[in-house]
């Protein structure tokens, strides 16, 4: 028969698959017992693909699953009154070992009709019966199955515990007329966690460049609050090649862009309340107006510079925090807190907002003499913190918020931009400024993109947030925490329908929001969540036990120096049943640039402009 | 309105357990008159055989052989609507010591297996018990360790073997003769006047000994102790040497048959006959009478009868002080070389794992493998059941293929 014309199923039966056992019982469509033949016994089974062919309405039927339990039984050693025997003698002659049998659970990931020449999902309508054999996948039945899939797949690993590449789909949020299968017509949200040390950066880099190959239909914007995707740290993609991301996102036809918030980055003039936290966060207020003895004096004092800066822009029209020169803003300010106008008596307005009895009154007022006066004849240290906290708003900046903004959402694609949200210089130490930040960039997506869903259009963009859990989380003490939690809940639920998809990497499941888990489509479990909380959580996600009790298994990256994750999601063509996915992700970046050929629609484009 | 007085019905099963219960007191009282007015007569027992120099003691430096085997069978007759399912099988297991010339050399078989269907017939239940223990005794005289424990008496077999070839007193006719025929030929290639030999090789194997789990026999209490004018001991000669011997001592080994009244119940009319209706009955039947002579304590000479001494000998040994006697069956060779016999016996106590496991390790384990024959009918029965379902074109014959009960 001619190799072209043979059928799927003709073809599978050309290759030399091991058997490891046959089909229990009890057995479902959605989960296999397996026993273990006795030639099999010394094979490793666990995280196996395994295969079983069966034939169902007529049709050749392949159904792929994942071992995720093994299980020795020898009903000697369980008898009581053997264990007599293997106290004394250390065990059973004849019978341990040699009476053995060996069980194994197939969560089932998926099933294809391959009776024709391009496989078809299918969903298995009746439990497959005892004794049909089951067969190790290898890379060549795996490649045979997604084959036509080939320009849609991605590998990021081998799966769990073999030698077996497993195939991947990180579809772009769009409709794709070209690749249908590229096209999730639908944004997902998605959700890495794990452990430090997890391979969680790697697994979530990876991720990324997987995204980036839909170069020509999808914008990246990175939210990276340690600076970890803006530094390009090495240990992203590990390897003895030492590539940069930003070089492979480039070579997967995106253009790349990465800015420091802090420097590159100019706020909006309507951020007034930023510019009172920068000026609180980096000394400023303590410096020019305390000392202040309690937290709440120093937010009142921040609050009152605030009112001070509202008031002035609902005066002037023409007044704007980018424009006023530094020092005569201050000047005026100060002066202004000093001075009793009409309608004020013995303190202004502004001094009364911060304290309320007149020796404490006093005190203030005194110490705001004391810094006009400085200012009046040398520099003091604070006015630089005051200026460093203006310049933020400069218009000189490279670029605004609004300006990512809309360009990750606008209708040109193929822009991945890293926003690096780190500390530097004391600016930006405490979590609440950078949840401000977060805020005001999340309020400024969910307008761009509604904009563009008016226009009947669709974003196609993915938003990264590193180190999630900081800022997403109800049960922060911190309002602005808070604040920023409803706000991304919010934007989570609504930015969907606009084409914008988020993937939070984060540490901890337990202490991400409940509503944001709800919203998550996809998720990438790492090793680490095993302590109650967390594998709670993990359990509700997943609700298979046998899988849960695999993915606790996972050894520890830093003794193994693998790292190992369950995938649980849209992320394979083996994942059409919704059972996790075991993977063990590329410790080489080579491995993964071996793999996977550059962007899937503008890799020629990338090599042209590389020529 | 008069109200109806409630009609008498007993709350099953939990009356009957409660009266069960409230009988728990007597049935202690009985317990403790049989087993603890005993002591002074036992004692006096003992004494009287340590008189005699029938009590020995092991020595403790014995050397064991540690090359042992175990063997058991189990039979199952399924009744189902139309036909009797017969299975019967037989395995022999290693000791926990076996190492020296361990394993099952090439003539050897580890295990027999013998299934058939026959009519709903009387007789059918002692050609599968026959065939089961001729299974057994081909399985211990097939293995080549040097020592071999038969479960139960040597008795036992013969009186089974003795049953199948006489099931004509059950009307066993040519269906019967002829599944027997075809279990000797399938199992061993043998045909009915190879019985007598298949029999000889397990009774004059002195390798192949006898461990009886239960015995009822008073051989050595209504002879030796009754002779030294002990009398009024109610129990079984197994338990008096439970209760009297020491650990590690044991009785001299003894032929058969001590007791007239042993010699009479069993050794004197010990017989195996067949009346089955076979054209080679009678040259069988001199063969059998051959076959088991030697374990006889009276056989016919020229017509008269005469009384002589059992090849088969007997004794009882305790391992543990706390622990059961065991009876041990053996042949007259090894009864007479004392330190042959104390090296079974220090290879017995080897594998019994006290309290775990009360009987030897592989007698123990031969039992467990000989008793799961009943799980392997089942499943012969439910593979034979769904593959004739198909097949029988009748749906009322259907019923057939069931079990005559729920």
């Amino acid at each position: 028969m001619n190799q072209t014309n043979a059928t799927l199923y003709e073809l599978l039966k050309k290759i030399n698959a091991a058997v490891l056992g046959v089909v229990s019982s009890p057995s479902t469509t959605l989960e296999i017992a397996l026993d273990i033949r006795k030639a099999s016994e010394s094979r490793r089974a666990l995280g196996q693909m395994v295969c079983v062919q069966l034939k169902e309405d007529g049709r050749q039927i392949l159904s792929l699953g994942q071992i995720v339990e093994v299980e020795t039984k020898n009903r000697w050693h369980e008898d009581p009154s053997f264990k007599g025997v293997i106290k004394h003698h250390g065990e059973l002659p004849h019978l341990s070992g040699v009476a053995d049998n060996r069980m194994a659970t197939i969560s089932v990931q998926s099933s294809f009709d391959v009776t024709d020449q391009r496989p078809e999902v299918y969903l298995l309508g009746m439990s497959p019966s005892t004794g049909i054999p089951v067969e190790i996948v290898n890379n060549e039945l795996m490649n045979l199955l997604v084959e036509c899939h080939k320009g849609a797949i991605t590998y990021l690993g081998k799966v769990y515990g073999t030698d077996v590449d497993l195939p991947m789909w990180f579809k772009h949020f769009g409709l794709d007329k070209d690749i249908p299968d590229l096209g999730a017509k639908d944004a997902y949200h998605i959700g890495v966690f794990g452990k430090t040390g997890s391979g969680k950066s790697v697994t979530s880099a990876l991720m990324l460049l997987a995204y980036a190959r839909n170069n020509k239909h999808m914008n990246i914007l990175v939210l990276d609050p340690q600076g970890q995707f803006y530094k390009e740290d090495r240990d992203l993609l590990p390897g003895d090649g030492g590539s940069l991301l930003a070089e492979e996102i480039q070579r997967n036809g995106m253009k790349f862009q990465k800015y420091r918030l802090i420097e590159d980055v100019s706020l909006p003039e309507t951020s007034v309340d930023i510019f009172g936290e920068l000026l609180e966060n980096n000394g400023f207020i303590n410096d020019a107006f305390g000392p202040f003895y309690t937290a709440d004096k120093i937010e009142s004092m921040r609050e009152t510079i605030i009112a001070y800066i509202e008031s002035r822009k609902d005066h002037d029209p023409k007044f704007s925090l980018s424009n006023e020169d530094p020092f005569k803003l201050l000047s005026q300010m100060i002066e202004r807190f000093i001075r009793v106008d009409s309608g004020e008596k013995d303190f202004s307005k502004y001094i009364k907002d911060v304290y309320g009895t007149k020796p404490t009154q006093e005190r203030l007022h005194r110490a705001i003499e004391k810094a006009r006066d400085a200012l009046k004849h040398k520099q003091p240290p604070y006015l630089k913190k005051w200026k460093d906290a203006l310049a933020m708003f400069s218009g000189k900046r490279q670029t605004t918020i609004a300006g990512i903004c809309e360009k990750i959402t606008s209708g040109n694609r193929g822009n991945c931009i890293v926003l690096d949200l780190s500390p530097s210089k004391g600016e930006i130490e405490k979590d609440n400024l950078q949840a401000l930040f977060l805020r005001l960039i999340e309020k400024q997506i969910v307008q761009s993109g509604g904009n563009l869903y008016a226009r009947d259009d669709n974003a196609n963009c993915l938003i990264i947030m590193d180190e999630a859990h900081r800022f997403i989380s109800r049960n922060s003490p911190d309002e602005r925490v808070k604040e920023l939690t409803r706000q991304i809940v919010d934007a989570v639920r609504t930015t969907r329908k606009y084409g914008i998809g988020h993937m939070f990497i984060t540490q901890s499941l337990e202490s991400l929001d409940d509503e944001i888990i709800k919203q998550m489509r996809i998720f990438a479990f790492g090793h680490g969540l095993t302590m109650g909380g967390e594998l709670r959580k993990v359990k509700e996600i997943i609700n298979n036990q046998a899988a849960v009790d695999l993915y606790s298994s996972f050894i520890d990256p830093g003794n193994s120096r693998k790292f190992p994750f369950m995938f649980f999601g849209p992320v394979s063509p083996f994942s059409a049943t919704g059972a996790p996915l075991f993977i063990e992700i590329y410790t080489r970046y080579q491995d993964y640039s071996d793999k996977n050929p550059l962007g899937h629609s503008g890799r020629q484009e990338s090599d042209q402009a590389r020529k | 309105m008069n109200e109806k007085a409630p009609t008498p019905y007993a709350h099953l099963p939990e009356d009957l357990i409660k009266k069960m219960l409230e009988a728990v007191p007597r049935t202690i009282q009985q317990m403790e008159e049989m087993l603890g007015a005993q002591d002074g007569p036992i004692e006096a027992g003992m004494k009287a055989l340590k008189n005699k120099n029938l009590i020995c003691k092991l020595a403790p430096q014995t050397v064991s052989i540690k090359s042992i085997i175990a063997a058991d069978g189990g039979q199952v007759i399924e009744r189902m609507s139309g036909v009797d399912l017969l299975l019967a099988v037989a395995v022999g297991v290693e000791g926990l010591h076996s190492k020296e010339d361990a394993g099952w050399s090439g003539n050897s078989s580890q295990y027999e297996q013998w299934q058939t269907v026959m009519s709903h017939d009387e007789a059918t239940p002692r050609l599968c018990q026959g065939a089961m223990f001729l299974m057994e005794l081909g399985v211990l005289a097939g293995a080549t360790h040097k020592i071999r424990i038969m479960d139960g008496a040597h008795f036992t077999p013969l009186l089974k073997i003795n049953s199948m070839l006489s099931a004509r007193e059950e009307h066993a006719g040519k269906e019967y003769v002829t599944a027997l025929r075809s279990f000797l030929s399938e199992t061993y290639q043998k045909i009915i006047p190879d019985i007598p030999d298949m029999i000889s090789d397990a009774l004059n194997d002195p390798s192949i000994i006898a461990i009886a789990k239960y015995s009822s026999s008073r051989d050595i209490l209504d002879s030796h102790v009754r002779d030294a004018g002990i009398d009024g001991i109610t129990l079984d000669d197994k338990t008096f040497f439970a209760l009297g011997l020491d650990s590690d001592e044991y009785t001299k080994p003894m032929s058969v048959g001590q007791s007239k009244e042993e010699k009479r119940k069993i050794w004197n009319d010990l017989h195996i006959r067949c009346n089955l209706d076979i054209p080679e009955k009678d040259e069988l039947n001199e063969s059998l009478e051959n076959a088991i002579r030697p374990v006889l304590t009276e056989i016919r000479v020229q017509g008269e009868t005469q009384q002589k001494e059992s090849d088969l000998f007997f004794a009882y040994y305790k391992p543990y002080t706390n622990g059961p006697a065991y009876r041990i069956e053996c042949k007259r060779s090894l009864a007479q070389d004392a330190g042959g016999f104390e090296r079974v016996l220090a290879s017995i106590k080897q594998e019994i794992v006290y309290p775990d496991i009360r009987e030897p390790f592989p007698q123990y384990l031969a039992d467990l493998m000989a008793k799961s024959v009943s799980g392997g009918l089942h499943a012969l029965q439910d593979a034979v059941r769904l593959s004739l379902a198909s097949e029988l074109n009748s749906r009322k014959r259907l019923d057939l293929l069931f079990s005559y009960r729920s």
